[in-house]
């Protein structure tokens, strides 16, 4: 039930972006709304399961987008396990904690995607300073305002130990 | 005061920790392997091919969902608009206020289909309308869905155009649905002459522009090559993926490069990759020459 209930919101965020949120950023910078479920799923869970959860939306997003495959599920997989590294430390029931946190894992993400386009040579489409720049700034506050969204509905969610079972958790 | 865990729930719980290193350890060496043989690949596996054809018809509810929200804002906009030059009017005419909302929007629909149809009428080439359903959210790579695939006869590497010029090609196909890699794309690249000239030996190359995401970068030219700013470029054919004569932008400005050797121009693109609703894809007997010069790098 709950990694069904998991792909279920993979998949609704992936259909969200690629249309609703669409509409939402300034000259076509978008959320990535898969990073902020990423790290909300994560926080509520482990270093282990936060790796998995966001090596599974990394690897949904390089094979929808057409990403080189594994690009994205590197990168959201070590985004998962620094933030599920952190789970233990906050207050989960704080909305706040979680919304605070999300901008140092969207600045972290995009550094590890550059660290990988320069590990693969692959061509970015803007130097990483324009991008941080045109793209991860704006997208750091519409991450905040997201997080604040999603982060109450999936504690709801989980308080009822459907995402993760409550033992493995604590461990 | 702390409390003191028994040695052997520590040893455990150490334990889990090593366990959860190297499980960390494991999936980045195989996923660092997987990215290093697919960072220039062409094509879908049949894994991808399943997970894009159960998303893709999702995607298209979402992109439906996505136009009515556009339509009802828009909608509401326009009808504050007439409410303050309208005041006085406003409760007797609410009624025909919403209809000739309505009517606009239609119009506009109406206006858009006729300019696709006649684009598509005109065409030397056979075309395949589709719509747009998703955008590659990272902004690394600039990549669209489209909602027609293998089973319309999309094809890779087809060139994608919109009413206004030249996007982009096919980058792969499932059977309902394909991804379209943009010519913003810092992967993708075409070959291209002024279209005023038309002078054989002023190909160029077509490419992002490093500098400002919005437009595109023309560069490779010989230093005497007779362009000028507001010059529209167009397609070569030369590179064997795109066929010749689609429009890709204008000129804005034009510079001699550090070396002095070639000069290059900044396009503004003719399309509008930031909105993309509707698109073609070209049908074309264009093979995939792998050592062409338009293929992904």
């Amino acid at each position: 039930m709950a990694p069904l209930l998991i792909f279920v919101i993979f998949v609704i965020s992936l259909a969200l972006q690629g249309s609703v949120l669409a509409l939402a950023g300034p000259a076509g910078v978008q959320p990535d709304i898969l990073l902020v479920v990423t790290v909300a799923l994560a926080l509520l869970a482990d270093l282990r399961r936060g790796a998995i959860v966001g090596m599974c939306a990394g690897l949904c997003q390089d094979i929808l987008f057409g990403a080189p495959l594994g690009f994205f599920a590197v990168s959201k997989m070590l985004v998962g396990a620094a933030a599920g590294l952190l789970a233990a430390d906050i207050n989960k029931e704080l909305t706040w904690s979680a919304m605070v946190l999300m901008p140092l894992f969207t600045l972290f993400s995009d550094f590890l995607c550059l660290i990988l386009l320069k590990l693969f040579q692959i061509a970015a489409t803007l130097p990483f300073l324009t991008y941080l720049q045109q793209v991860t700034l704006p997208r750091i506050a519409m991450h905040f305002l997201i997080m604040g969204i999603i982060y109450p509905h999936l504690f709801r969610i989980q308080k009822r130990s459907l995402l993760f079972a409550e033992s493995e958790v604590e461990e | 005061m702390r409390k003191v865990m028994p040695v052997h729930v520590q040893r455990n719980s150490r334990k889990q920790k090593n366990r959860q290193v190297v499980f960390l350890v494991l999936a980045l060496a195989v996923l660092l392997l997987l990215i290093g043989m697919t960072a220039n690949r062409q094509g879908a596996a049949w894994p991808e091919e399943m997970l894009r054809y159960v998303v893709a018809p999702v995607q298209g509810v979402f992109q439906r969902l996505t136009r009515s929200v556009e339509s009802f804002f828009a909608a509401v906009s326009n009808y504050r608009h007439l409410q303050q030059e309208n005041d006085r009017l406003r409760q007797q005419l609410a009624e025909a206020v919403a209809l000739q909302t309505k009517i606009a929007e239609l119009r506009q629909e109406n206006n858009r289909l006729r300019s696709m149809l006649e684009l598509r009428e005109a065409s030397e080439y056979e075309l395949i309308a589709a719509e747009v359903i998703a955008r590659d959210p990272s902004s690394w790579f600039n990549i669209i869905t489209i909602n027609k695939g293998t089973k319309d006869g999309v094809r890779e590497n087809m060139a994608v155009i919109t009413t206004e010029g030249l996007i982009g090609s096919i980058l792969s196909a499932a059977p309902n649905s394909a991804q379209v890699q943009l010519l913003t794309d810092a992967r993708r690249r075409v070959s291209a002459l002024v279209q005023r000239s038309r002078e054989p030996g002023e190909v160029g190359v077509v490419e992002y522009d490093p500098q400002n995401a919005a437009y595109l970068r023309m560069k490779d030219l010989p230093r005497e090559a007779n362009i000028q700013t507001g010059d529209a470029v167009i397609s070569s054919g030369l590179g064997g993926v795109f066929p010749k004569g689609l429009l890709i932008g204008y000129v804005v400005e034009t510079a001699e490069d550090e070396m002095g050797l070639t000069q290059y121009a900044r396009l503004q693109p003719a399309a509008n990759f930031y909105r993309l609703e509707e698109v073609f894809v070209v049908i074309s007997e264009h093979g995939l020459p792998a050592d062409s010069e338009e293929e992904n790098f």
